[in-house]
């Protein structure tokens, strides 16, 4: 398997060309442009709002259980 | 037809390094796929295993495998040899949406998370995990040198030569070789096997247990089996696997074409990850038959130099030191997984460049969260009365409760139409996704009660 190099400089077109396509064949974009265009926000329904808030909830909850079990564990190693 | 390769020197603007080596490792899938003969499926498999095995093998990580040598010592070779492969066929259920996911969506865990849900619960999880990630760093470290303990090294110079592997691993700038050098290491995870030989087990004893779950644990339903429980089950699911398998997909390139094959890659990960659990459990198990006494060993990973010293007359110095190595494995192989998906996640949200095919020039922030992460981790091992058991403890607890939303999450995203065209979750995938969920999720309540409220002098 040759060595593919990567120092900066010129690139012939052929091999820019062929990263392209590789990629392209398999649907797969380019690196730089991944970050371009998303999925957007999701739309949620009632019963998935309902569950995000249960979700706060429950990430609140589980701040005061890890203080709590800090705070435990200090006091019983005195 | 076979794509021969031509031999790109230079990056140009608009195409990367990471999309130079990503098209390269591509080349060898499509050349794999143009073969024919008997072995083409195995020579694609070849080419495509990786995350699945990596990320659960990784999960066979020091505390884990020596809370399975725990599990041995106190209960023997009777109903946690099913349950252990009970809690990995879980595993294999959870991580197999997470493949479907990377391929349909080219995207990381943290990246849709940021994406559908908004950046409140972006940053949530990639703060939960980082924070989760850190500490389990910490107790992996430990691991590492009371692995090394045995052998009389310094913990200094145990942490130090665990972390100048991990940073030449993860310094390799190619996902290629980080990705077979860390499977190289991972499968040493196998040691467990020999040292189990070495105590001289009953397969038949084995098998019994497997098929009948049979003897149950004695003493009936007490705390501490209970304890035992949840320290299996979160041995084996745990929320940076999630996070770690996505994204390292992603970063392999992986396709919708190639899910089969990473669900295969899954599945070995998942059965060589249960063998070896058991196997580790099995060690152990003749410490139960002699009835030596190991609650009152230390607590977690500080537990391993012990382990092996109670071995040894039965095993040798030979087998205990057997183990000692291939508990500091599990640790080393936990710290650049770990590691990588605490790197890949902080990327995503940060939109900033995270790919193992990227040389540090190019995402020095993706190699400064993964090796400075692995850094502070040692140092923190290194430093005279650090809160270690502090941390052990502590890091239990945040994992058992991260665990809901990160399921939650994965859930809500693979029955997502929109991401996931075609690979939506069917009606038994979503059955058997949303059971294991629930089943966690409330282990871990239970559990997380339960360490509280012992804690607190309300139970014993």
């Amino acid at each position: 398997m040759n060595k593919i190099e990567t120092t900066p400089g010129s690139m012939n077109k052929s091999d820019k060309q062929w990263v392209v396509d590789i990629l392209k064949e398999d649907n797969l974009k380019l690196a730089e442009s991944n970050h371009l265009g998303t999925y957007g926000r999701a739309q949620l329904g009632p019963a998935t709002k309902v569950l995000m808030w249960a979700m706060r909830i429950y990430v609140v909850l589980s701040f005061i259980l890890i203080i709590a079990q800090i705070y435990i564990s200090l006091r019983s190693n005195g | 037809m076979e794509i021969t390769e031509t031999k790109p020197r230079i990056v140009e603007p608009g195409i990367t390094t990471e999309d130079i080596h990503r098209a390269k490792d591509r080349v060898r899938i499509h050349n794999a796929r143009a073969r024919t003969g008997p072995f083409r499926r195995l020579f694609l498999l070849f080419f495509l295993i990786g995350p699945g095995i990596l990320v659960m093998l990784g999960e066979n990580d020091g505390p884990s495998m020596l809370s399975y040598a725990a599990t041995g010592a106190t209960y023997g070779i009777g109903f946690f040899i099913p349950f252990i492969v009970l809690t990995f066929a879980m595993a294999y259920i959870v991580q197999e949406l997470t493949v479907r996911l990377a391929a349909a969506t080219q995207r990381g865990h943290a990246e849709l998370i940021f994406e559908r849900f908004g950046p409140f619960w972006g940053r949530f999880a990639m703060v939960d995990l980082a924070i989760g990630n850190f500490l389990t760093l910490v107790v992996e470290f430990i691991a590492i040198q009371a692995g090394l303990g045995f052998f009389g090294i310094p913990v200094p110079i145990a942490v130090g030569l665990g972390l100048l592997l991990s940073i030449f691993v993860m310094l390799s700038r190619r996902f290629w070789t980080w990705e077979r050098i860390t499977l190289g290491l991972a499968i040493f995870n196998c040691l467990f096997i020999p040292v189990a030989n070495m105590v001289h087990p009953n397969p038949i004893e084995i098998g019994h247990s497997l098929l009948t779950w049979l003897p149950l644990p004695a003493g009936g339903i007490t705390l501490t089996l209970l304890l035992f429980i949840m320290s299996n089950i979160g041995a084996t699911v745990t929320p940076w696997m999630l996070f770690f398998q996505q994204s390292a997909l992603k970063d392999k390139g992986i396709t919708p074409k190639d899910i089969p094959y990473a669900k295969i890659d899954t599945a070995i990960g998942a059965i060589l990850a249960a063998v070896f659990a058991v196997a580790a459990l099995v060690v152990t198990s003749v410490l139960f038959k002699h009835h030596i006494d190991t609650s009152s060993f230390s607590n977690g990973p500080f537990a391993a130099a012990q382990f092996a010293q109670a071995l040894q007359p039965y095993i040798g110095k030979f087998g205990a030191s057997i183990f000692a190595l291939a508990i500091l494995e599990s640790g080393l192989v936990a710290v650049i997984t770990i590691s990588s998906s605490s790197a890949y996640a902080f990327g995503e949200v940060t939109s900033s460049a995270h790919s193992l095919n990227r040389p540090v020039k190019e995402a020095w922030k993706f190699y400064a969260v993964m090796i400075g992460g692995a850094l502070l981790a040692g140092l923190i091992v290194i430093i005279p009365h650090a809160p270690l058991t502090l941390i052990v403890l502590v890091v239990n607890v945040i994992a058992t409760l991260a665990m809901p939303p990160a399921l939650i999450f994965l859930i809500l995203l693979v029955n997502d139409r929109k991401l996931m065209g075609d690979y939506v979750n069917t009606r038994t995938e979503n059955m058997l996704a949303i059971g294991v969920t629930i089943f966690l999720v409330l282990a871990g309540m239970i559990w997380g009660t339960v360490t509280i409220l012992t804690g607190l002098g309300i139970m014993h």
